[in-house]
């Protein structure tokens, strides 16, 4: 008997991109510890918000400029887009089936929030350059 | 995958009802409750983020930027809403954490984690509220 095995092959063209993508895991576990590092400052930023609609000015003032809080505020927000981030791109993953239409907003997606995430940053130096010249 | 380049006439095969013959189950609704208050937080956050990074811009005067809007009672909604979905996605996020290490997978036990996510979830929207408007 006179067989070879390319005839019982598939041809590589139809079976690239099946199978298991052997990653993932990976962000299975960025997305749990982003969860729990967001509920302690999720805790933290509600009461901040608390203090500083409900308190006087001289407690707003100590409560915005305070630099423990610059940072509490820095983390808060990019790990929530971080977590977010991911979030979103599953949605888009789950629900949009047209292959340009989904890898264009997943690509948007990422460059928005990195736009933001990185504008963030600078707004929160602007910020604090400022006050601290203010002080000066 | 070569399915997924634009659908064929062969793709347009008849699905499986789903939501329409599904009784809603608490499980199921909190579910998808948990996947819709992480977009409407997410989209919150972002609007968020640029609110800070605009006032940064101008000059840092809290009561100016978009403050008229938030005084307003559909503002004040807005935020309620948002304040209420960081909340339950908290909750329920904290129930989806014990899942992921294998606590509370029983029906019965599902059912009373999502009650307590539902009810904390109002108690920690009115407390925070409570104290944001009692000068």
């Amino acid at each position: 008997m006179d067989y070879h095995p390319s005839q019982f092959r598939s041809r590589l063209a139809k079976v690239r991109g099946l199978g298991s993508a052997h990653k993932g895991s990976g962000t299975w576990i960025a997305d749990r510890i982003s969860a729990l590092a967001l509920i302690p400052l999720t805790l933290w930023f509600v009461v901040s918000i608390i203090q500083i609609v409900a308190g006087t000015d001289e407690v707003r003032l100590r409560v915005i400029a305070s630099p423990a809080n610059t940072i509490m505020l820095l983390l808060f927000i990019l790990i929530s887009l971080y977590h977010g981030y991911h979030g979103i791109k599953v949605i888009i993953e789950d629900y949009v089936h047209r292959e340009i239409v989904k890898n264009t907003s997943l690509i948007l997606l990422q460059f928005f929030t990195g736009i933001s995430a990185l504008a963030f940053v600078c707004a929160m130096l602007i910020f604090h350059l400022s006050l601290f010249s203010a002080t000066l | 995958m070569t399915q997924s380049q634009g659908k064929t006439s062969a793709d347009n095969r008849p699905l499986s009802p789903h939501l329409g013959i599904w009784k809603w189950t608490l499980t199921m609704t909190l579910s998808i409750l948990h996947r819709a208050t992480g977009v409407a937080l997410f989209v919150g956050t972002l609007l968020l983020t640029w609110w800070v990074i605009l006032n940064a811009y101008s000059s840092w005067i809290p009561n100016e930027f978009l403050s008229s809007f938030f005084h307003s009672i559909l503002g004040k909604l807005v935020l309620l809403g948002w304040s209420a979905s960081l909340f339950y996605h908290l909750c329920n996020g904290v129930r989806h954490l014990l899942w992921d290490i294998g606590i509370g997978f029983e029906v019965h036990t599902a059912k009373r984690s999502g009650i307590i996510v539902l009810i904390a979830t109002a108690l920690l929207t009115a407390l925070s509220w409570f104290l944001a408007f009692s000068h």
